[in-house]
């Protein structure tokens, strides 16, 4: 064979794998066989972990809150998404999008709403009190379940959609002739068929929520979860032991490798073959059951998005020092201005940087994945892939533990946290480069090269405009998750390289909930701007779900 | 001297051993076509002489000069593709331009190349055209325009015609073919369609299972097919044991197209060297100019017969005896286990 550019792109690959998720997960996997004083090897911290009830607990508090988020957002998500493949159900693109909205902006802006509505001093709270009802309290572990099935139903609504889409309608009439119906036929045909697609949904939820930092940091109160303490144990200046933090970053990993790991096993027991000669029919509903499934689904997407209204108006309230005031002005964003400039432009150029990055290696690896088939190429992807079941708070440990041995002077700069969301983002756009390019002829490039263009000609006239939307599109999502990433960077920030979320989560616990609010409200305009040009190049679904 | 000049190309792809020794030698200008079922490696073949496979062993040249080490960039060849693979995000004119452009050829050159090409397939006048706004037979012709524009030393064609419908098939192939005349190109053609093979070829190469069979011409591999596969994969063609037609002399299997055996109701008087046999017609098939018969014959098995299509009342029915006679000159036999023509 020739040798070829993509020889290095491939080995450009494995270095980042190596250096930025092998290397840090391998750093955490040894120091959690350290002690305390991190001089001496021991099975101490499992031995502690398992023993030790308040660590059980929090393992057992992790898991718990997560399925009960994970079977909310399927209680909300798959409804929603037989309403709206079934049934002919006005403003379907809105509701999608505003889905969306709710699931790219960041969870703790939604936990810290909710305190705002239901918190001891939340107006709902006050309403409902003088209509002599005492509401139930947000903080704790249920309050945590309803803020992950708000923020997550999107992704089991995304992928039950699509599923159900593809289900081919004559085995919904087959169904029927056999004498299937109603609910008989949604649980014996319907949900089966796309229980593929419906777990890869609820596993994505639970991931996500597993490794979810600041919901439980927010409104956990003394209910600890393993991010929770892992972050503690790391940073605390009382009882820090980052050995034992290490240990609940592995119990971490470990949870969320056996749920991939579960999922795959579900999802491949019922393979279905969906072959698409009939698509799904769209019935029209009469009456007034049109009228009761078009609010159930308004219903659901004006619950989740509630709260970013809420913030949004919270910010123009007038406050004084911790306490909202009546009437509205601009104060909280002249105090944001004032007070954490810098959070704002790092915020900026942290995320575009790493989006920079991002483009520029996930489309060169998009295209070795999938057009450069080779041994090494095909070990590449699952490598990469790795890096969905290590939480943003292992990561971050992860890196200090690394780097802070390396000679490398990373530390404490901007470049951590650009690698931070350039290495958490990567796989998806590796993915969705690759994704693209299947649809992409490769005769076509064979073409270009018998025409006379070299290999690199080939793939910057031919291939890569016809990326172009593709990746924008992949491009500004991962913008997005950039913008909002918290877990990771609370670990890896230092005074100077703050960021919007690290300041809105002080924010909330130091109690300026007005510049809290106008922070939240800066990240979601950006998230909804976002959306709005990903909607307008390739549409939402296509973009969000891998 | 020859155009291309191939010599014991081996291609593997893990188990499968594509192209199993080929050895090619295709003169200057000759439509030179590749028959063979799906799987023998035509397309392989193609692609390694365009340099989109590296051959595992042997040797390939393109007017003398060895290919092997020159990357597909620089090997100055068309191709023409199945699928088309035009640029979709360029015009029907920037499509053919694409070759001149990367040979440097000014625009003002370009431009008039390009009209004079379209011109020449057709499609003057279609150049600000997308590729999504020409049908699959006006996509083609960009595609062969845009490989014939950069005068190429050799035209390799990859089933071209073969997402088309049979009229519009018929169509082009002759026009490829009067192009490929008046140009005098080199022409490595692909294809699965024996007639297409037929019909438009200088010379046929019918490969099998990775391995050349046969090269001759159309008349050659239809009349004079030198083993069993050749025989039956080009046309129709009858087999029955020797020892059930002619028991007394050589062994093996003796093969007759269905259009040379005569069929009648009446017993054929002095065969001389001909063969003949006895059985029952099962089926008649009626498709226009021909009715064929299928023809039960007890141990020696199924023929077919054909006849050009008769007047109403000789249709034979189902169910009648019939005799058929095979004329010596158009019986050939060949070895049982190896296919080889004796
Ligand atoms: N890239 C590849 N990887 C693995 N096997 C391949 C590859 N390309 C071809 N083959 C195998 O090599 C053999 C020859 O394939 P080839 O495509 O050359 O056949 P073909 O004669 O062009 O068939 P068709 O008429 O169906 O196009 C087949 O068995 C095929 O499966
Ligand atoms: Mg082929």
């Amino acid at each position: 064979m020739h040798r070829s550019p993509w020889t290095l792109v491939t080995a450009l690959g494995f270095a980042l794998v190596a250096l930025l998720l092998v290397a840090p997960t391998l750093g955490v996997f040894q120091s959690s066989f350290y002690d305390a004083s991190g001089e001496r090897l021991s099975l101490g911290n499992y031995a502690e972990l398992f023993g030790n009830g308040y660590y059980r607990e929090a393992l057992l508090n992790s898991v718990l809150v997560s399925l009960a988020g994970t079977l909310g957002a399927c209680l909300l998500g798959v409804p929603l998404a037989l309403l709206t493949t079934r049934f002919a159900i006005p403003g379907k693109r809105l509701l999608k999008t505003l889905a969306v909205l709710s699931l790219l902006s960041p969870p703790f802006i939604g936990a810290y709403a909710w305190i705002l509505i239901l918190g001891n001093n939340g107006f709902l709270r006050h309403w409902l009190s003088a209509l002599g009802i005492d509401a139930p309290t947000i903080y704790g572990p249920l309050g945590i379940a309803l803020v992950f099935a708000l923020q997550f139903y999107p992704l089991v609504f995304l992928l039950t959609a699509s599923g159900l889409s593809t289900v081919d309608r004559s085995l919904d009439e087959a169904a029927e002739s056999l004498g299937a119906t109603g609910a008989s036929k949604l649980f014996r045909v319907t949900l089966p068929l796309v229980l593929p697609s419906l777990s890869a949904g609820a596993l994505m939820a639970f991931m996500l929520a597993l490794a979810n930092f600041g919901t439980p940091m927010i409104l956990g109160e003394t209910f600890r979860v393993l991010p929770t303490l892992a972050y503690n144990k790391f940073t605390s200046e009382v009882d820090e032991n980052p050995g034992l933090a290490a240990t609940l970053c592995i119990v971490l990993i470990l949870v969320s490798t056996g749920a991939i790991l579960l999922q795959r096993w579900l999802a491949s027991r019922r393979k279905v073959v969906a072959r698409l000669t009939h698509r799904a029919r769209v019935e029209r509903l009469e009456g007034w059951r049109h009228w009761l499934a078009t609010a159930a689904c308004y219903g659901i997407v004006g619950w989740s998005t509630f709260p970013l209204g809420v913030i949004a108006t919270y910010s123009f309230r007038k406050t004084s020092g911790p306490v909202f005031q009546p009437g509205f002005d601009l104060g909280n964003y002249r105090t944001v201005f004032h007070v954490v400039p810098t959070a704002v432009s790092n915020s900026v150029a942290f995320s575009f940087a790493a989006v920079s990055l991002i483009v520029v290696i996930g489309t060169l690896l998009g295209y070795v994945v999938s057009r450069q088939r080779s041994a090494a190429t095909r070990v590449l992807d699952p490598l990469l892939m790795t890096a969905y079941t290590i939480p943003g708070i292992v990561l971050g440990i992860g890196f200090v533990m690394t780097f802070s041995r390396l000679p490398l002077p990373l530390l404490g700069g901007g470049l951590i946290m650009v690698l931070a969301y350039f290495i958490r983002r990567l796989p998806y756009t590796v993915r969705s480069s690759a994704a693209i390019l299947e649809q992409v002829d490769p005769a076509i490039e064979e073409a270009a090269t018998s025409l006379g263009a070299s290999p690199v000609r080939a793939f910057g006239l031919v291939t890569l405009p016809l990326m172009v939307p593709g990746v924008v599109a992949g491009a500004i999502l991962s913008w997005v998750t950039a913008i909002n990433e918290l877990s990771a960077s609370i670990v890896l920030y230092e005074g100077h390289t703050v960021t919007m979320p690290i300041s809105i989560y002080h924010c909330v616990v130091d109690g300026m909930y007005g510049a809290a609010a106008a922070l939240s409200t800066l990240l979601i305009v950006a998230t909804g701007v976002a959306l709005f040009v990903v909607n307008s190049l390739v549409g939402v679904e296509e973009a969000v779900t891998p | 001297m020859a155009a291309i000049e191939l010599e014991a190309v081996e291609k593997r792809f893990g188990e499968v051993r594509a192209l199993a020794g080929v050895s090619l030698s295709i003169a200057s200008g000759e439509f030179f076509t590749l028959l063979g079922p799906s799987g023998c490696g035509k397309t392989t073949l193609l692609r390694t002489l365009i340099g989109f496979e590296a051959v595992d062993a042997g040797s390939v040249s393109v007017g003398g000069r060895p290919m092997t080490q020159v990357p597909t960039s620089q090997r100055n060849m068309g191709m023409v593709f199945q699928s088309y693979a035009l640029f979709p995000h360029m015009t029907v004119a920037e499509n053919v331009a694409f070759g001149l452009k990367n040979r440097g050829v000014s625009a003002a050159d370009c431009a008039s190349r390009v009209a004079k090409i379209l011109e020449t397939v057709h499609l003057a006048g279609f150049g600000d055209r997308t590729p999504e706004q020409l049908s699959g037979g006006q996509q083609q012709r960009v595609g062969l325009a845009r490989a014939m524009v950069i005068e190429p030393l050799v035209l390799l064609m990859d089933e071209p015609l073969s997402n088309l419908d049979a009229k519009l098939r018929v169509q082009l192939r002759e026009e490829i073919r009067a192009l490929q005349r008046e140009t005098g190109i080199t022409t490595l053609y692909v294809t699965h369609d024996q007639e297409e093979a037929l019909a438009v070829s200088d010379r046929i190469a019918v490969m099998n299972q990775g391995q050349v069979q046969q090269v001759g011409t159309p008349w050659e591999i239809y009349h004079a097919p030198a083993n069993a596969f050749v025989a039956s994969f080009v046309g129709r063609i009858n087999f029955v044991d020797a020892e059930h037609l002619d028991p007394g002399g050589a062994p093996g299997q003796i093969a007759i197209r269905p259009e040379d055996v005569e069929v009648s109701t009446e017993a054929h008087e002095d065969l001389g060297e001909d063969l003949s046999l006895r059985g029952a017609t099962l089926s008649s098939t009626f498709t226009g100019p021909v009715v064929s018969y299928a023809v039960d014959c007890g141990p020696a098995g199924q023929v077919h017969a054909e006849r050009h299509s008769p007047a109403a009342e000789a249709l034979i029915p189902p169910g009648t005896e019939v005799f058929l006679r095979f004329p010596a000159a158009a019986l050939a036999r060949y070895d049982r286990a190896t296919g080889r023509r004796l």
